[in-house]
């Protein structure tokens, strides 16, 4: 397993936003975590990254235990973190935001890093030049997502990359996951918006109240009635 | 009582090098606000060690190449100091109330003072000019003083250094990223810490600096730093705490308001920079350049 998370139990002060969750994740798979508003999805993504610190349970990262770590330590093993706010640098341009996203200079890997994010998402190579702040919350999300994989991780979590887009600029966006995938990319995807999510992923996770209700495949999910209805307002 | 034309140069260029002090001050003071969301109290301390330190310098090494050296290895000292002083006190309250920043901040104040007390005594202490800097030009019939150049030199140098670091470096543009996001600095893998004690080290030099600078022009006595840090808070207030062009735009009007009331209502020079302060709060209260409190991770 690439990521096992054993039973970790994670508040927020005094109050537990999620309980004794577990999930794992195989390497080049995409998985989703499903759930709705508060759910606690952003809490696993946190847990797991380390911005906030699980109070109990254990998480491990290629057999190595990477709970109570440093976000910056979490992240310089190879998994990358993609917030629901996206959280861009709005006084750097497009170019520059992408240029910070790669730590170091790596001569080996996939060839010209900057060269691959903009084939993936052409936009931003005709605003590189321009002031983050002025873009779009689509071409934001994609800002984003180029950002954190110009550290060229294994592994990214991804926190509700449609929330509040455009249906033509989900699908798009979907089909950029989707490419993702191919490439071998590892992805924990959180979403709301189940329908979308399901059709890129292998295996699901609903999470409800904090703890996890379902565990297994797209398509069971699917024809279980009780859960799409219940947990996922399908 | 008539004003020529001469006369008013003469005090626009003494309130130059006023403003460039302030903005040497100012720019480090906001710096790190703006990088690490700590207001620091204590600015002026490290400001008025850089000052005795040039003192002792200047004694030891008498002779022209003693106020160079003090110029360099002052704000070196103060800096080392600032490291210190990140690394064990300001380190654990980032994440802590603002209340505890500024007990912390303002009782370094007092404990530099008694230091400084010490090692220094309370007698005024005077720093020497090398001669090179001693003397005046004369210019319309109205002599300036060397140094004034000087330090509208030195102002000028640190202004497009700090320029080039914060819109051509990959540091610098790690710092602006972290003034706006720091949680999403760390999640590229940055070590924000490591970041903020070189920003806590490099304001501190810019304070040592500026004692160093002003330390020829004034009598050194304890309480100088509160004289000069309330005068950057009106700066920064003016330019808007945390953004460094800002602090220079904020410098460059308090230093000419200064010394144009200095001229006009000597009594009232002081109570003009109050007044400014007072209007740009009730109505740019983010200050000149600065941008309307944001969320800040
Ligand atoms: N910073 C916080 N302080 C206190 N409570 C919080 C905080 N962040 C989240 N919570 C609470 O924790 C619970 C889980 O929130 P979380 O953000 O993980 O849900 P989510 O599934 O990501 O929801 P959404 O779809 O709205 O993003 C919610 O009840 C929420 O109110
Ligand atoms: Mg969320």
């Amino acid at each position: 397993m690439l990521l096992e998370v054993e039973k970790i139990d994670t508040y927020y002060g005094i109050f537990q936003a999620i309980f004794q969750v577990s999930l794992e994740l195989d390497k080049g798979e995409v998985v989703c975590l499903l759930g709705r508003n508060g759910a606690g999805k952003t809490t696993t993504l946190t847990s797991i990254i380390g911005l906030n610190r699980p109070r109990s349970g254990c998480i491990k990262y290629k057999g190595l235990e990477i709970t109570g770590k440093k976000p910056f330590q979490v992240v310089r093993l190879g998994i990358g973190f993609i917030p629901e706010d996206r959280w861009i640098f709005s006084d750097l341009s497009v170019k520059e935001n992408l240029e910070l996203g790669m730590r170091e200079k790596r001569e080996k890997g996939r060839g010209p890093v900057l060269e691959r994010i903009y084939e993936l998402f052409p936009k931003l190579k005709l605003m590189e030049k321009r002031n983050a702040g002025t873009l779009s919350g689509g071409e934001q999300q994609m800002l984003t997502v180029g950002r954190t994989l110009m550290g060229d991780p294994e592994f990214i979590l991804l926190d509700e990359p449609t929330a509040g887009l455009a249906p033509i600029i989900v699908r798009s966006l979907g089909d950029q996951i989707r490419s993702l995938k191919e490439e071998g990319l590892t992805i924990l995807l959180a979403e709301q918006n189940a329908l979308l999510a399901m059709d890129i992923s292998d295996r699901a996770y609903v999470i409800d109240k904090g703890t996890i209700v379902y565990e297994g495949s797209v398509e069971k999910l699917r024809e279980d009635d009780n859960m799409m209805r219940g947990y996922l307002g399908v | 009582m008539g004003f020529d034309a001469s006369m008013l140069f003469v005090q626009f260029i003494s309130g130059l090098s006023r403003a460039m002090i302030l903005f040497l001050m100012s720019s480090g003071l906001t710096l790190v606000f703006g990088v690490m969301g700590v207001v620091n109290f204590a600015h002026g301390a490290f400001y008025m060690i850089g000052a005795y330190l040039a003192f002792t310098l200047t004694e030891i090494l008498t002779g022209f190449v003693g106020f160079w050296v003090a110029l360099l290895i002052a704000p070196t000292i103060v800096c080392l100091i600032g490291g210190l002083v990140e690394v064990l006190l300001l380190r654990r309250i980032y994440e802590k109330e603002h209340l505890l920043q500024i007990l912390l901040t303002y009782a370094l104040i007092f404990v530099f003072n008694d230091i400084i007390k010490m090692i220094w005594g309370v007698d005024l202490r005077i720093v020497s000019l090398p001669p090179a800097l001693g003397g005046f030009f004369t210019f319309f019939g109205h002599s300036f003083p060397v140094y004034y150049f000087f330090i509208i030199g030195v102002g000028g140098t640190v202004a497009l250094l700090l320029w080039l670091l914060l819109k051509k470096t990959r540091f610098g543009k790690l710092l602006r990223a972290s003034a706006e996001r720091r949680d999403m600095v760390g999640l590229l893998g940055y070590n924000v810490g490591g970041l903020f004690t070189l920003v806590f080290v490099m304001a501190t030099w810019l304070g040592g600096l500026s004692g160093a600078v002003i330390a020829p022009t004034v009598r050194l006595s304890l309480g100088m730093d509160m004289e000069i840090i309330i005068e950057c808070f009106i700066v920064v207030i003016v330019g808007g705490l945390g953004n460094i062009w800002g602090a220079l735009l904020g410098a460059l009007i308090a230093g000419q308001i200064y010394a144009f009331g200095i001229l006009f209502v000597p009594k009232y020079a002081m109570a003009f920079l109050f007044i400014l302060a007072a209007v740009i709060i009730i109505f740019r209260p983010y200050g000149l350049l600065g941008k309307p409190a944001q969320a800040r991770g």
